[in-house]
């Protein structure tokens, strides 16, 4: 009787421990906790100011980088979460692309010939495309595209290779001629070193016929080289007489060789033939 | 008594002295006004030779420290590629500025339309009269921008007496910067000049991050 009570206590116990062992393997998955321990984004900061040394920080505080807000630990000022904008990287893979950037929705929009069909198109018509402003150029006979509007406004269709007008010629001109040509040299210290500079003025003339009137027109060509002579430092040029060349809000300094006038600033510099 | 009346005396004789003083600075100042003409670049180069140079040192009477203070003046801040320029004499005559068409491609502060071109004004360039004479406005410590080149620009609003055909930098000096290879290249060559020191080789991105944190978000539309 004695060993059959024993053993009853024994079998009790064993069952009071396996069901308290099931118990605990029945409970849920562990709630997730924040990682890192971390605050919700959206948890008020706990300002800890009396440990910052300057007034206004706090300890975390909230940082911008690259466009998003995030809590930094240690002592720091406040940014404003709502002005952290975009990420700078994307904007500037954006405008170097020759994108549109629109910082109001951080986003980019590559416009007038997203595809590329139209660069095709232009190159394969002879003429020359400017990714940036999405123009294409037939500078051989057309530079301003004024025969080509000519042409188009008549009712007419424009062959941009041969600068002709479908089956008349409302408009065909002739190669530019060069009518002109002019060259500067000057040289003039920029501060630091002395540039030497070249300006070239070629003029043009193209003669059509037709309803095109001929045209003219100069382009000009500024080129500037410094051999690294060093010409600057030490209080300006030698300075043009000192004497203003008109009335109002005009000074001149000697010392410093410069004459000033309402917003401009000139240093008299070089007189050549 | 003649101790009262000499001060006296001696106070009146400064009085007189100068008001005839001021008296003749005016009428100096008024026949100079009157008798000396305003002379225009083409005088000035006929006096020359033919040829005349000039260098101009753009105005840095205001130094901003950064472009927090830069961004506070400006009102419009675009980021934009130089598609060419065009070297014009002012209406006056006078002066001659480089004017560059730019095609914006970000309105950081301000309103533009969205891909619109721009006309910006900077002083210097070369122009040749018609009798080819030649005169020429060099800028000095200032690198011009080149045709090509994507720029920040800070500018003002033009205004409406202005010599100048298109919009100017807010600060001539300090308000522009190329962004050349990925890297900052403020036009402003003053070696010491707060601006250039402190964001010149900063990376693209960063100094698009700087300008955008001085400048208060627009609301998402």
């Amino acid at each position: 009787m004695k060993r059959a009570l024993i053993l009853l206590v024994l079998v009790v116990t064993v069952a009071w421990l396996a069901q308290g062992s099931f118990a605990n393997d029945a409970r849920g998955p562990v709630a997730a906790s924040d990682p890192l321990n971390a605050a919700a984004p959206d948890a008020p900061l706990t300002p800890q100011g009396a440990c910052c040394l300057n007034a206004g920080d706090t300890d975390p505080h909230w940082e911008c980088f690259d466009g998003t807000c995030f809590q930094a630990s240690g002592c720091g000022p406040n940014v404003n979460c709502a002005t952290c904008g975009c990420s700078s990287t994307e904007e500037w893979n954006c405008i170097n692309n020759g994108g549109y950037w629109d910082s109001a929705s951080c986003f980019c929009e590559y416009g007038c010939d997203p595809t590329g069909s139209q660069q095709q198109s232009c190159i394969n018509n002879g003429g020359s495309w400017d990714p940036f402003s999405c123009t294409c150029s037939y500078y051989g006979c057309d530079p301003t595209g004024s025969q080509r509007q000519a042409c188009i406004d008549a009712g007419r269709q424009w062959d941009q290779n041969t600068c002709t007008c479908a089956d008349t010629s409302v408009c065909v001109c002739y190669d530019p001629e060069e009518v002109g040509f002019d060259q500067y040299d000057y040289e003039y210290c920029d501060g630091y070193y002395y540039q030497y500079c070249t300006v070239t003025y070629r003029d043009y003339y193209q003669e059509c016929e037709g309803s095109c009137s001929s045209r003219y027109w100069t382009e000009e060509v500024t080129s500037c080289y410094s051999y690294g002579e060093y010409c600057g430092g030490g209080g300006g040029g030698g300075g043009g007489g000192g004497s203003c060349w008109d009335t109002g809000d005009c000074w001149c300094d000697d010392w410093w060789g410069i004459c000033c006038e309402y917003d401009y600033c000139y240093e008299e510099e070089a007189f050549a033939n | 008594m003649q101790r009262n009346i000499r001060p006296k005396v001696l106070l009146i004789g400064l009085t007189l002295i100068a008001v005839a003083g001021g008296a003749a600075v005016v009428a100096q100042t008024a026949k100079t006004k009157d008798t000396k003409p305003r002379v225009t670049l083409y005088e000035q180069t006929k006096k020359a030779g033919g040829k005349y140079v000039l260098k101009y040192k753009p105005e840095r009477g205001t130094i901003y420290p950064n472009v927090e203070e830069l961004a506070k003046r400006s009102d419009l801040i675009v980021v934009g590629r130089v598609l060419s320029h065009k070297a014009n004499l002012t209406s006056d005559e006078r002066f001659i500025t480089s004017d560059f068409l730019v095609k914006v491609q970000e309105v950081i502060k301000g309103e533009s339309p969205r891909g619109a071109s721009l006309l910006v004004s900077l002083p210097g360039g070369t122009h040749r009269f018609a009798d080819k004479t030649f005169a020429v406005i060099a800028p000095v410590g200032f690198k011009q921008p080149e045709d090509g080149g994507l720029y920040v620009l800070f500018l003002k609003t033009k205004n409406k007496d202005s010599a100048f055909k298109g919009q100017r930098l807010v600060s001539e000096g300090q308000g522009l910067f190329a962004l050349t290879n990925g890297v900052v290249e403020p036009a402003d060559v003053t070696p010491d000049d707060p601006v250039s020191v402190k964001y010149r080789k900063m990376s693209a991105v960063s100094f698009l991050h700087d300008i955008h944190k001085a400048v208060p978000r627009k609301n998402n539309k």
